[in-house]
């Protein structure tokens, strides 16, 4: 077993300072592992959240030798993160006040989330009750549905960590311009919810520099996939002369059509029913 | 407890706990595009001519100095205004409005819109944003300022006209192609003086063709691309679309596959059409010479 040295944040905000800790490091150990065990050998009161350790509940995030990563899926033995015997530095996140040690208080977000409508389906499409959608539509926002709200996005994003634009004209941060995305792409869904993402949210903040892509533990395309395209209908419905007459001669989008007044259905194929 | 101080924020320009070389990222960027900016500027501001291969090399602009490739350097096409070349829409020297003592290249006339098409790229909006204006230089940085306005107001809101540019790129490609087809139809030069032409091949048409090809890509798979054939709709199959059953999915569907590479075109087509254009002059000048293949 090899031996691993670490600086961790010990403290509050204003009042703290690295703490030096080893771990002994074995085969497929990840960071959160590390810290486990300098919590039951060395530091029993060192404050971490965590609770799947399989990269899917979103709590362990922190900033591992200076990149912010989930700490269960940060492998001690790769090289793009840990640099074998040199002493790797463990922080909370920067862009979130820090309560003590690795926790940070997220509930800014929280309050972000609430300023987005829900999801809002148009009347149903059959007789009981049911919708219809095909697999193509749905390709688009299942992506954003993987998001395990680590909230690493929003701690790299520049707008949120170097600019501090949490307030006032303030940013939303790229994992709520995917949540309005996962509603404003679904096929189903009749909520307007673009003034919100221009005015409220203020997506031109985003200069699309690609961070919070960089970090995401889903790999969801947050840029390429989410803001850009709700920044393309920004620009339709906002900046654009000619759409904007495109729109004023043809009506807006479909979501301000009726439903669907279909005979036909798509038949599926159910189980025959039991006689 | 020893000393207690404050959580280091790293606010301060380049200052960050990353250990891994963040830096290297922007400085390829920094000089990849330095590169090519000078030399774009360096051409149109200092080479009004040279932009095909003609028989006197010494003076490009001497009158019956008939091209001998039927070349056209990408930085001059669409070629406007020239007095004899075959590529050029208006056969004379300069257009009558533009002063007499100002000095004139055709290219002055239409890089506004490439140069437009990719400084309000998506991408390119990344890069240099990145690279330039360290804004910030790499993912969990400090940077260099705190005030900033993103693209919210004057003037980078007038990133917002990027689709404007890209139909302007989309016209631009047919002439580019057609550029590309002339290349396969040489001039038969006798005695000074073009008598025929027939069909041919040199090094340079395939260099021109390779060009065309990274600039198709680069410019379908442009965002705004995506969002007009198709990204714009939540519902492909919904009764307005119904005519045209799935098929702006379709589209919609090659535009994502390029633009997932988008990145890659960018690089490889701006390296092409410098490099093409670099070897049509060098032949033009008689630097090096273009290699016929029949
Ligand atoms: S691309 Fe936009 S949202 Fe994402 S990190 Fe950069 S500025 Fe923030
Ligand atoms: S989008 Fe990705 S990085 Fe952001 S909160 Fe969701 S999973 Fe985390
Ligand atoms: S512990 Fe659940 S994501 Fe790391
Ligand atoms: S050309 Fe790059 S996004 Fe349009």
């Amino acid at each position: 077993m090899a031996q691993a040295k670490f600086k961790i944040w010990r403290g509050t905000q204003d009042q703290g300072e690295f703490q030096e800790y080893t771990a002994e490091v074995g085969e497929g150990m990840v960071v959160l592992d590390c810290i486990h065990q300098i919590q039951a050998t060395q530091a029993p009161d060192l404050a971490c959240r965590w609770n799947c350790k399989a990269g899917k509940c979103g709590s362990c995030s922190a900033e591992i030798n200076g990149r912010p990563r989930l700490m269960c899926m940060t492998r001690m033995d790769d090289e793009r993160y840990i640099t074998p015997g040199e002493t790797t530095i463990v922080e909370p996140m920067h862009t979130f006040p820090l309560i003590r040690d690795l926790v940070t208080n997220v509930s800014w977000n929280y309050k972000i989330n609430k300023m987005i409508p829900r999801f809002q389906p148009r009347q149903a499409d059959a007789p009981d009750g049911t919708w219809r959608m095909s697999q193509e539509e749905v390709d688009r926002v299942q992506e954003f549905r993987k998001c395990i709200e680590c909230f690493l996005c929003q701690d790299t994003c520049h707008v949120l960590r170097d600019h501090g634009k949490t307030e006032g004209e303030m940013f939303g941060g790229p994992r709520f311009m995917i949540r309005v995305a996962s509603l404003e792409m679904h096929p189903l869904d009749t909520a307007d919810r673009l003034p919100l993402v221009k005015d409220s949210l203020n997506i031109g903040l985003c200069n699309i520099t690609k961070c919070c892509t960089e970090v995401c533990p889903e790999h969801i395309h947050i840029t390429d996939n989410g803001i850009i395209p709700l920044k393309e209908r920004v620009v339709d419905r906002f900046y654009d002369p000619i759409m904007w007459l495109f729109h004023k001669i043809f009506g807006d989008k479909q979501k301000a059509e009726p439903a669907r007044t279909r005979t036909a259905l798509p038949v599926i194929h159910e189980p025959a029913a039991k006689s | 407890m020893a000393q207690l101080q404050s959580l280091p924020v790293h606010q301060g320009f380049g200052e960050t706990s990353r250990r891994d070389a963040w830096w290297f990222g922007p400085l390829v960027t920094l000089i990849g595009l330095s590169a090519f900016l000078i030399y774009a500027n360096a051409i149109v501001l200092f080479v009004p001519g040279y932009f095909e291969i003609r028989a006197n090399k010494a003076d490009f602009f001497a009158p019956h100095n008939p091209a001998v490739a039927p070349y056209l350097a990408p930085f001059h096409a669409p070629l406007l205004y020239d007095a004899q070349s075959r590529h050029a829409w208006f056969q004379q020297a300069r257009p009558g409005f533009w002063p007499s003592w100002a000095p004139f290249s055709s290219a002055m006339l239409i890089l506004i819109f490439p140069a437009g098409f990719r400084l309000t790229c998506y991408y390119y909006r990344k890069a240099y944003y990145r690279a330039f204006w360290a804004d910030p230089p790499a993912c969990a940085v400090g940077e260099p300022r705190k005030s900033y306005w993103g693209e919210n107001r004057l003037p980078l809101v007038f990133q917002n006209i990027h689709r404007y540019f890209m139909y302007a790129a989309v016209i631009f490609l047919f002439f580019l192609w057609w550029d590309a087809l002339q290349a396969f139809w040489w001039p038969v030069v006798e005695n000074g003086t073009v008598v025929s032409h027939r069909l041919g091949l040199g090094l340079g048409t395939i260099i021109m063709v390779v060009n065309c090809i990274l600039l198709t890509g680069f410019t379908f798979g442009c965002n705004s691309v995506r969002h007009l054939t198709g990204g714009r709709l939540d519902c492909f199959s919904c009764p307005r679309n119904i005519a045209e059953p799935r098929l702006r999915h379709k589209f919609w569907h090659w535009s994502t596959l390029l633009n997932e590479r988008h990145m890659e075109w960018a690089w490889a087509s701006l390296i092409s059409v410098g490099a093409t254009d670099l070897y049509i002059r060098l032949c033009a000048m008689g630097t090096i010479n273009d290699i016929r293949i029949f």
